[in-house]
């Protein structure tokens, strides 16, 4: 280029630098359009009775009813129907893991359907039994998540779970 | 020949051909009910058929069960059924529809760059001249 010449703003390499932005910003775009959901994923939270996180009963009378509250998410890419079954448990081996739910029996469930990204946020009252052989001890209330398969036509464990211990009081 | 009991044979194996058909069951609250609905609820999804009502419908249902209302849950499972058939005749319509404006509109964003590519220098040299057209050009001295 001569001295003094003025270059032009839009060259060929400016051209081919605006070119591949924006090819590579036209196939992002594409991409968001064909994308599916990703992974699908279920979760479960316990919440205090004011559906808030924190300030959880820390002793609960036996025979008394507890308020608290459950969360479930769905981002499964499909809706679904749930169940959260309440457990209890008086000593860690019994708590369900990532694969299997407690071997204790079922005391409560609750049951709901949800769109895919949909929540659903409900208070439960939970009951403690009257077991004098459990005052002054630990145990734990646990809550399991559930989803009803459509083509077995059953209950599946989805491996998330929620507790909370408490000590139980006269 | 009467052609209507030929018809009634040729719907009705046309309606039992058709996986989507829900199971008409008498116990709304039974585990294979709520499956098979789910199931059907499933493939529509899978279609692009908005589901969000029914499973609002669905939820209630399954909550009318819990606390043994078996007259409310046999109230929306017909409801719902009567949704979902009308649901799954437009399905295949609404899954076209929604894979060709995908399509087009995959289309569009794609041709983007090559439209920039031949227009815009051209454009520009347009404009450059529009902006300049009245100038006058004398020698330097």
């Amino acid at each position: 280029m001569v001295s003094g010449e003025k270059k032009m703003i839009l060259d060929e390499e400016v051209l081919a630098v605006v070119i591949a932005i924006l090819l590579i910003a036209s196939i992002i775009g594409v991409v968001f359009i064909w994308r599916s959901g990703g992974e699908g994923f279920t979760a479960i939270g316990l919440l205090n009775e004011n559906c808030r996180i924190g300030y959880y009963p820390t002793n609960v009378v036996q025979g008394q009813n507890l308020t608290l509250c459950i969360f479930v998410y769905n981002h499964m890419n499909k809706p679904i129907i749930y169940k959260v079954i309440y457990k209890l448990v008086y000593n860690s081996s019994e708590l369900p893991t990532n694969t299997t739910p407690s071997p204790n029996p079922e005391i409560a469930s609750w049951v709901g359907a949800l769109n895919n990204d949909a929540n659903a946020t409900f208070l439960v009252s939970v009951s403690v039994p009257r077991n004098e052989s459990i005052v002054g001890g630990n145990i734990s209330l646990v809550f399991e998540l559930w989803l009803l398969d459509p083509v077995n036509k059953s209950w599946i464990y989805t491996g998330e779970w929620v507790n909370r211990w408490v000590r139980v009081v006269e | 020949m009467n052609p209507v009991p030929l018809l009634i044979i040729i719907l009705l194996s046309l309606y039992t051909q058709n996986p989507s058909n829900i199971n008409l069951q008498s116990d709304p609250c039974s585990i294979d009910t709520l499956a098979d609905t789910l199931r059907v609820i499933e493939e529509l999804n899978s279609k692009y058929v908005d589901t969000s009502g029914i499973i609002d419908s669905i939820n209630k249902l399954v909550k009318a069960c819990s606390v043994g209302d078996n007259a409310t849950a046999l109230y929306l499972y017909n409801n719902i059924s009567s949704t979902l058939s009308k649901l799954i005749s437009s399905a295949d319509h609404v899954y076209w529809a929604n894979m060709i404006s995908r399509v087009i509109i995959s289309a569009i964003l794609l041709s983007i760059p090559a439209l920039v590519y031949l227009y815009l220098p051209k454009i520009y040299l347009y404009l450059w001249f529009i902006t300049r057209r009245k100038w006058l050009v004398v020698r330097r001295k």
